[in-house]
Order: structure tokens, then sequence, then C-alpha cells
């Protein structure tokens, strides 16, 4: 009788956990086959989901970045807002090329942008890529074992790339080097899909968890 | 003096009131002076808009900076913040127009009572009280002058955490937690062994599954592996101790994925990055036809 007046939703921290719980077996039903329970909670996710963002939007876009420097006397950021909303005459026929120029805007920088984080970020990655494998004055440390571990490192990458050389056909040691790339991306996805599998099961593990412990308290 | 102070904020705010307006009248105004444009002339503004919009960012990097204030600038380093800034607000309004989207098909669902319309009309009604409510949290946290800018409600503030909490977050966990079943059956269909490649696929990810949580440790160590390297034998990779450590399953897949997965998976970035280069240099030049009017 005790459990039963616990588990039951008779105060507002249990009101909550059973809400999480309904909701979390709501959306498990579709294992069993796609009903009417799974499809009311999915459209409340996508809902709720969809209108969580208007917060951030508001309060740390707007606010931040528009309304801010506004009421600090930068007049000219009145205009970045109509600016932005020349998107939404994208549902209009005859005005819908307007909200192209936005779009420009944004791609042109997005491209811009990459420019800068191709040379920021793969550049010194490429440079780090190419590793010690054998011993020198400048580094004494490198064990043979090290120096075995950059030289496979260093053969993945390289083989890799030739698997994806597909401007002229594949022959003689470049096929055999692709054949090994094509070996090593398979180790490469397996190793994701071993991660991946192992972290989803981690989240089931934690609503299985949530069900067990926190709603039925079993354990 | 407070009186005066008051007056004058009153009036700056009228004045910014007033800015705004005038903004999206003239932004709204110069739409239908574009629309007096030939199709050519149309087209000529989106690529220059674009090719401007990323020349400056590229001219930002490529431009020789000067040490300023302990920081390497040129003269487009503070202009380029302030764009980067105007162009948060500019793709904060894309996201109203992915909400603006939803809103309209699920209204129309309503509206013309379309087969299933209960669930439109469900998913409007949380968008409706979440969007207000989240708006009013998200406004509420801000100060001003130690004042918070919007008053907030202790109800109101209960049903954004239960709404967020108690179903957001716990739905999402469940919808992700849903694809470890799907990946389950595909994993069923990819280890089936027909290939040199699918073995590989399998035997790498088996290692890895079972190297990274606590039953590898336990497999190995049960079958007489060492639980620890000795320090003594660091240096010696090929001592026996060494080579029986390395066998166990979580070392195995820690060199796994150190020492083939990272290559192999920097050589794709490397593709995709050299792949991005070039689109980026398409679409920076308008040489797709996607932005065509």
């Amino acid at each position: 009788m005790e459990w039963l007046n616990d588990f039951l939703p008779l105060s507002l921290e249990r009101m909550g956990i059973w809400i999480g719980a309904i909701c979390t077996v709501a959306l498990y039903s579709i294992l069993y086959r796609e009903n009417p329970a799974y499809r009311l909670f999915e459209h409340l996710f996508i809902g709720l989901a969809a209108g969580y963002s208007l917060g951030p939007l508001v309060g740390d876009i707007l606010y931040k970045y528009w309304y801010l420097p506004l009421t600090e006397g930068a007049w000219w950021w009145a205009f970045a807002v109509p600016f932005g909303m020349w998107l939404y005459f994208i549902y209009s026929e005859k005005y819908g090329w307007v909200s192209r120029i936005v779009i420009g805007v944004l791609i042109g920088a997005s491209a811009g942008l990459f420019f800068q984080q191709f040379c920021s970020l793969y550049v010194p990655q490429i440079y780090a890529s190419f590793k010690p494998i054998i011993p020198t004055g400048a580094n004494e440390g490198l064990l043979a074992s090290n120096a075995i571990n950059n030289f496979i490192f260093i053969v993945v990458l390289l083989s890799v790339l030739t698997y994806f050389l597909f401007s002229f056909e594949q022959r003689g040691p470049v096929k055999r080097t692709a054949v090994l790339g094509r070996w090593m991306l398979m180790i490469a996805l397996g190793a994701i899909f071993g991660n991946t599998l192992m972290a989803r099961m981690a989240l089931l593990v934690g609503r299985v968890y949530y069900l067990l412990h926190d709603w039925l308290m079993q354990i | 003096m407070q009186l005066a102070l008051d007056m004058s904020r009153d009036g700056a705010t009228w004045m910014m009131a007033a800015i705004v307006v005038l903004a999206f009248l003239g932004m709204f105004g110069l739409v239908f002076l574009l629309q007096m444009l030939s199709t050519q002339g149309r087209r000529a503004i989106v690529v220059a808009v674009t090719f401007i919009a990323g020349l400056i960012f590229a001219l930002e990097f490529f431009l020789p900076a000067q040490p300023v204030d302990g920081q390497d600038k040129n003269f487009l380093s503070d202009p380029t913040l302030q764009i980067q800034n105007f162009l948060q607000v500019v793709a904060g309004m894309a996201l109203g127009l992915g909400t603006y989207g939803l809103l309209r098909l699920h209204l129309r669902n309503v509206v013309q009572k379309r087969a299933q319309w209960g669930y439109s009309a469900s998913l409007l009604i949380s968008l409706v009280v979440m969007g207000f409510l989240s708006i009013w949290h998200s406004l509420g946290e801000k100060n001003v002058e130690g004042q918070p800018l919007v008053a907030t409600n202790e109800t109101a503030e209960y049903i954004f955490s239960v709404l967020f909490n108690n179903m957001i977050v716990q739905m999402d966990a469940a919808m992700f937690s849903l694809i470890a079943f799907y990946i389950f059956s595909a994993a069923y269909r990819a280890f089936r062994i027909r290939s040199i490649e699918a073995t590989i696929l399998m035997a790498t990810a088996m290692i890895v599954m079972i190297g990274i949580v606590p039953l590898g440790k336990a497999i190995s160590e049960g079958i007489g592996l060492p639980a620890e390297l000795p320090p003594e034998y660091a240096k010696e990779p090929f001592s026996l101790t060494a080579i029986l450590y390395s066998l166990k399953l979580p070392t195995m897949a820690d060199w796994i994925l150190k020492t083939l997965n990272a290559p192999a998976t920097r050589a794709i970035e490397f593709g995709v990055a050299v792949g991005g280069l070039a689109t980026a240099i398409r679409l920076w030049l308008s040489m797709d036809r996607g932005l065509g009017v």
C-alpha cells in the first residue's frame, strides 16, 4: 500500500515522472506497430521542440544581436530583421525571387567562412597527419611501437585517399592501394558503427532505467 | 532630475521604435522598387550580393594582419564580426521560416479538416503553448539594470519546466534510443558474412563494441591477459607481457580507434573538405543554377 502511494502521481514531482514515462512508453509503442498513441506523441514532440526553439531565437539572437545594439545607438541594426524577413517572400510566386537575395548573402558568407575553415582547420590537420616514423635528432624519444603506429596511420590515410581517386581508371599498384583503402574504410566504418550502436544502447539503458527506477521504483 | 531622465528614456524608446518602423517600411518599399528590375537585373543583384558576402570573409582571412591589442587584425576584422552578428539575426529569421512553414502546413490541415487533422491540432497547440512559454522564460532570464526584462510567473515557469524536462527531454532520449532497435536490425543485415569487406566490418565492430564496455575487460582478464601493463614494460613493446597486454579487447579497441579509424576518418574528411571547397567556390561565384531568378 505504501508503494502504491509513492507510485501514484499524487505529488508534482511524481506527476512529472508519470508524464515522462507516458511519453516514453507511447513512443516505444511504435516497436509493436504504428498506432494513434505514437502518432499523437510524435506530433506533440515536434510541436514542443519547434515551440521551444522560439525562446532561444528571441532571447539569444533577436534580443542579444538586434535589440541590444539598437538600444546602444546602432540604428542601422534596425534593417537586420526586415532584411531577414525578405526570406518569407519565398511563399510568394510574384516576389519569391527577393528571398534569394537573403539566401545569396547567407550562402556567400558561408562560402567565405568555408575558405577560412579550410585553411584554419584542415591545413593543420594535413600537417599533423604526417607523423615521424624514423627516430631522428628532432624526435629522440620516439619508441619503435610509436613509429610503427605512425607508419600504419600514414599508410591508412594514403590508401583511403587513393580509394577516393576517381579522376582516372585505377590500375596496377594504384588499384591494389585502393583495395587496401577499401578494407581500411571497412575497419573505420565498423568502428564507427560499433561506437554508434553502443551510444544508442547507452540511451536505451537510460530509458529503461528511467522506467524501472524513476517510474516503477523497482530497482 | 529623475523625471527628466525618464522623459529622455521615453524619448529614446520612441525614437528607436520610429527607426524600426521606418526600417521595416523602407525595406519592404525597396522590394517594390526591386520588383521593377528585369530578370537579368534581378539575377545580377543576387550574384553580386552572394559574391560580396563571400569576398568580405575571404579577404578578411587572406589579407595580412597586424597585431592590435594582442590580436592579429586587419581593417576588415571588426566589420566582419559585426557582419557575422548581422547574419546571426538573418539566419534567426530562417529558423522562424521553418516554424512558419510548420504552422502553415498544419493550420491548413486543421482548417480544411483533412484526414487525421486532430494530430495537426495537437501539434499546433503544443507549438503555440511552448513557443509562448519559451519566449517568456528566455526573456525572463535577461537582466536590465538588475531587473528581469520580463516579469516571471511561478505557474508559467512550472508548466515550462514540465513541458521541457518531463516531455521534450524524455521524448528526445526515447526517440534517439529507438534508433538502437533499428540499428540492431541493420547490423543483422550488414554483418552477414558474404565478402571480405563484410567480415572486416563485422570483426571491427565486434571488437569495438565489446572492447569499450566493461565486458571486454572482464573477458580479457578472464582468459588470463594482464590487467595492467607494468611501467618497466612500457618501453619494451615486443616483450611477451606487452604483447599479451596489447591483445586485450579494450587495448585493441583503443588501437583500432586511434590508429586505423582516425586516419581513415581523416581521409574521408579531407575528401569532404576538398569537395566542400569546390562547392563553396561554385556557390560563391554563382556557377550553380540554384540561385537563378
